[in-house]
């Protein structure tokens, strides 16, 4: 009710807009912006700059427009002005409509990027959201489509969203050409439980998947002999499941990956990730002489982005098994009741959740999650009250939600 | 007195991590890193009305994830095979496993 009210009252005072500058955070304020039904003007995205990077395009980027372009199509009455240059936009959300959509994703991000904020939008939908996602499944920079299932997902069952909600991989993807593809429904709700994740509990087993698309179905399998090596030292219920896609299933490139899933006594989930992708980096020298043409594209797709340090090359699937394993290792020494690259989600359902405390223990504040506590208190005026508990480690956040409310939903 | 000792530091880290996020009233936003600092530098650095700048190369492996819209967290893998390539390492982690609960003990004993 309380939201109710807010919504409102900023919708009469239509001057009220949002001011934001660059591209960082675009996608948050976004998703925020649609949440909350406030208006947001962000300027300077990429602005042509003589110091900017040689590759980088001023303005939005491929993949943010794309992103634009997904959120017109789950809302209905969105307006989006974007300027000559591309270097800044008005976004006035409409109202989140859900249904039957189908979205083609750029391969500079991968599927991850624009799934992210449909899992935080769709139980506030009018209408259960069915979408169908085609792009990258697995990548590096963005988490990817298993830790979103396996991950993710049961998280949002703690909320009260579990009816019918489902994540299906129907086709893998790798970097550069992509080519996989993703179901994913999520049914409507009409307002989240708090809740209290103070205690992680210990870890009791782990699972994982690994998958291998146009490439021997063994990298997979020396994968996953890698990181049991590691993990079956602290447990031996290690299960790792092997996915092997084949024909017209196995997208445009070949890739493989390991996701990584350890679940404790209390149902806290934590992962890690790695996937394997191809790198070349090319010099202007190289580019001449090189005629295989899937080395071209790989150039024409290098965007700064895709030149992250974190683009590992692996030199064999061990590398790979035992980085992954390492990762999910860190994650819960940290001791969080939430994994880092899921932070988000859980800070946002507690601003959102009704009016009653919310308590999260987290194992250390991310960068990006601190920008989402900076923009939750922007639009919706929730203050965290962080506390770092210096015995464990750990960082307790806890706040009183608003009460946000789906006033969308269909009534059946 | 080492309580009260303890109290003030807590209370100092709080206040800390509090002012990382939101700031105070003189800076609303502190910036978190070196990485998103350059970003904002570059940013201001267009208010400047300079014609004409010295163009900075910037080094591609200075990008990381955390100038990227992005829920990730890159870790590098040196700074992982450093830590978790010790068995002493691998071994401090044990009591988070339901497995490691009676090692805990004997170490305690």
């Amino acid at each position: 009710m309380t939201l109710e009210k807010s919504v409102k009252s900023n919708n009469l005072k239509s001057s009220s807009i949002l001011r934001f500058y660059g591209h960082l955070s675009l996608r948050q304020r976004l998703l925020l912006s649609t949440i909350s039904g406030k208006t947001i003007a962000v300027d300077k995205i990429r602005p042509a700059d003589v110091n900017s990077i040689d590759d980088q395009t001023p303005g939005l980027a491929d993949y943010e427009i794309s992103f634009l372009r997904l959120l017109e199509k789950i809302t209905n009455g969105s307006a989006v002005e974007i300027s000559y240059t591309g270097t800044s936009l008005i976004y006035r959300p409409g109202v989140i409509i859900g249904g039957k959509i189908h979205h083609d994703c750029p391969n500079s991000r991968a599927i991850g990027y624009f799934l992210e904020p449909l899992v935080a939008l769709a139980p506030f939908a009018k209408n259960p959201l069915n979408i169908v996602l085609t792009g990258i499944t697995n990548d590096n920079v963005d988490p990817s489509v298993d830790t979103l299932r396996t991950v993710l997902l049961p998280q949002l069952k703690r909320y009260g969203i579990e009816d019918s909600l489902e994540l299906k991989i129907t086709k893998r993807g790798a970097f550069p050409l992509g080519g996989g593809e993703v179901f994913f429904r999520c049914p409507t709700i009409k307002n989240l439980k708090p809740i209290q994740l103070v205690d992680p509990g210990r870890i009791k087993r782990i699972r994982g998947i690994a998958y291998a698309t146009r490439i021997s179905p063994q990298m997979a399998n020396r994968v996953v002999e890698a990181a049991k090596g590691i993990l079956n030292r602290y447990i031996p219920d290690v299960y790792i499941y092997t996915d092997i896609y084949k024909g017209a299933e196995s997208g445009k490139s070949p890739g493989y990956a390991l996701t990584l899933v350890g679940e404790s006594t209390n149902g806290c989930l934590l992962s890690a990730e790695c996937s394997y992708r191809p790198r070349k980096l090319i010099t202007m020298e190289d580019e001449k002489d090189a005629n295989d043409v899937k080395t071209i594209e790989l150039k024409t797709t290098t965007k700064p982005e895709s030149l992250l340090q974190n683009d590992y090359t692996f030199p064999t699937p061990e590398d790979l098994g035992i980085r992954a394993a390492r990762l999910l290792l860190q994650e819960i020494k940290k001791g969080g009741c939430i994994d880092t690259t899921n932070q988000w989600l859980a800070v946002l359902f507690a601003a959102l959740g009704p009016e009653d405390v919310s308590k999260i223990r987290i194992g250390g504040l991310s960068n990006f999650t601190v920008h989402y506590l900076r923009d939750i208190k922007k639009f919706l005026g929730v203050t965290f009250n962080v506390k770092p508990d210096l015995e464990t480690h750990t960082v307790l956040l806890s706040c009183l939600g608003i009460g946000y409310s789906n006033l969308n939903k269909k009534v059946n | 007195a080492s309580i009260n000792y303890h109290k003030a530091k807590a209370e100092q880290r709080k206040k800390n991590l509090m002012y990382l996020i939101y700031g105070d009233s003189n800076n609303p936003e502190p910036s978190l890193d070196e990485d998103l600092d350059s970003v904002e530098e570059e940013m201001s650095d267009l208010d400047d009305t300079n014609m004409f700048k010295l163009k900075k190369k910037k080094n591609f492996q200075n990008i990381t994830l955390s100038a990227i819209d992005t829920s990730k967290v890159e870790i590098l893998n040196d700074d992982l095979a450093e830590e978790w390539g010790s068995e002493e390492f691998l071994d401090s982690i044990r009591h988070m496993f339901i497995t490691g609960d009676s090692e805990m003990n004997e170490e305690n004993k």
